[in-house]
């Protein structure tokens, strides 16, 4: 799924991100870690096609509308819960009979029924999260870029997360995160280490 | 002031009789001003929405170039749709001058600076992760711009009102490429200028208020559509 050589991205001369080798196959996940400014973001940006490598080569097996990359504080667009989760499923042409039961089934599986009557900018960072990780997952990608998507998050919703993402084996995770995850989730491991200029 | 309050009193009573010279001065301004303002909504907005979420080299030129254009007095761009109309200018052969065309091409070069510039000041302003969300989430090069254009609404409705009011109340292009013709160029603002020089001051408030009434009727409409639009956000 996702093959990485020689990555570098440096900004104003400053070098960001650099992986030197990295494979994941599709279907696994793999959870990255680093200190502060190790250029994880920047990885995922990449990944993303949101930012341009500096050198080296980055090939994904899967097409640019199969991968959504979820910020690490995402923004939700006007327009109440309805309009987010399903802007993407606009974005690949979806039915509208489709959407909008796909968009009610994921209200429902999110938990996010409390929402509905709410304006989406009066909300907390949790569970501006929540919302952001339902739109990312409705779309059911082949490559799911996650960037620190449980920070904000109470226990018991990352475990929901965590099932309603398990129904999904084929999907390809990779996720930035300052913590392990369980060790039921079965992640791979990557370290990625701050780079002097 | 007896002859304000007289004016004002022989206004409303031209407006109820529907006097046929306003109306027609009524509708002639709403058509020329509209497709004005449309016309400049259709190329301003992308354009405004595109320079404002893209860095590139002569950027600042462009937004410059179009925001001194938002404070061009009308009687230069009249004299530049003149120049280009007349019998001796590079248009001269479609015969435009001194038709409601000449007067709508001259009041989209007065809209499509403002629009321009609010679309792309209120593109700019927003938040950098909207474009990036869009992305992220699939949306294409049209559906990205789509949804700047919606995030910056705010702004961009404004932009448009503050363009349509322009054109609405402009004089200058329209006495110099209009020619202020009776039942074929005359604006309601040309017809106001006239009255108001004859000594006709009841038929220049009534044109006034008539101007009046339709800029209140679009601000009501507007608030309206975007009270409409804030309450969709519940649902």
């Amino acid at each position: 799924m996702i093959d990485i050589n020689q990555l570098h991205v440096s900004k104003a001369g400053k070098s960001i991100c650099h992986v030197h080798r990295f494979h994941l196959d599709v279907g696994h996940r793999c959870w990255i870690s680093g200190p502060n400014g190790s250029g994880k973001s920047t990885l995922l940006r990449v990944l993303a096609n949101l930012e341009q490598p500096t050198s080296g080569s980055c090939r994904i097996t899967a097409p640019a509308i199969d991968i959504v990359y979820l910020e690490q504080s995402p923004f939700l667009f006007k327009g109440g819960l309805r309009h987010n989760l399903s802007f993407g499923l606009k974005c690949r042409k979806v039915s509208r009979d489709v959407r909008l039961k796909r968009v009610e089934e994921t209200i429902e599986s999110f938990r996010l029924q409390s929402f509905l009557n709410q304006d989406l900018r009066t909300i907390s960072g949790g569970e501006c999260q929540r919302i952001a990780l339902a739109r990312a997952l409705i779309l059911e990608p082949q490559l799911l870029l996650l960037d620190e998507p449980f920070a904000e998050l109470d226990l018991e919703y990352v475990e929901l997360v965590n099932e309603i993402m398990s129904c999904r084996p084929t999907m390809t995770v990779l996720m930035t995160s300052p913590h392990r995850p369980p060790e039921s989730w079965s992640f791979d491991h990557l370290t990625m280490a701050k780079h002097t200029p | 002031m007896d002859m304000i309050w007289q004016g004002i009193h022989d206004a409303f009573s031209l407006t109820i009789q529907r006097d046929p010279a306003i109306v027609k001065a009524a509708i002639l301004t709403l058509q020329v001003s509209l497709s004005a303002v449309l016309l400049a909504t259709a190329i301003g907005l992308p354009l405004g929405a595109i320079v404002g979420n893209k860095n590139f080299w002569g950027r600042n030129i462009i937004v410059i170039f179009f925001r001194t254009g938002m404070g061009i007095p009308t009687v230069f761009v009249g004299l530049i749709c003149f120049a280009m109309f007349s019998r001796q200018g590079p248009l001269g052969q479609f015969q435009l001058l001194y038709s409601p065309q000449a007067i709508a091409i001259g009041e989209f070069l007065l809209a499509l600076p403002i629009i321009f510039s609010m679309t792309q000041g209120a593109v700019s302003s927003l938040d950098r992760r909207v474009a990036d969300t869009a992305q992220a989430l699939g949306a294409g090069p049209i559906r990205k711009l789509v949804t700047l254009i919606s995030e910056a609404r705010i702004g961009v409705v404004l932009g448009i009102f503050t363009a349509l009011a322009r054109c609405l109340t402009e004089l200058g292009i329209a006495v110099m490429v209009g020619g202020n013709i009776a039942n074929r160029t005359r604006t309601l603002a040309t017809a106001t200028a006239l009255e108001t020089s004859r000594g006709e001051f009841a038929r220049g408030i009534a044109m006034g208020i008539i101007l009046l009434s339709m800029s209140l009727s679009f601000t009501l409409f507007l608030a309206i559509l975007t009270r409409k639009k804030n309450s969709e956000v519940t649902r």
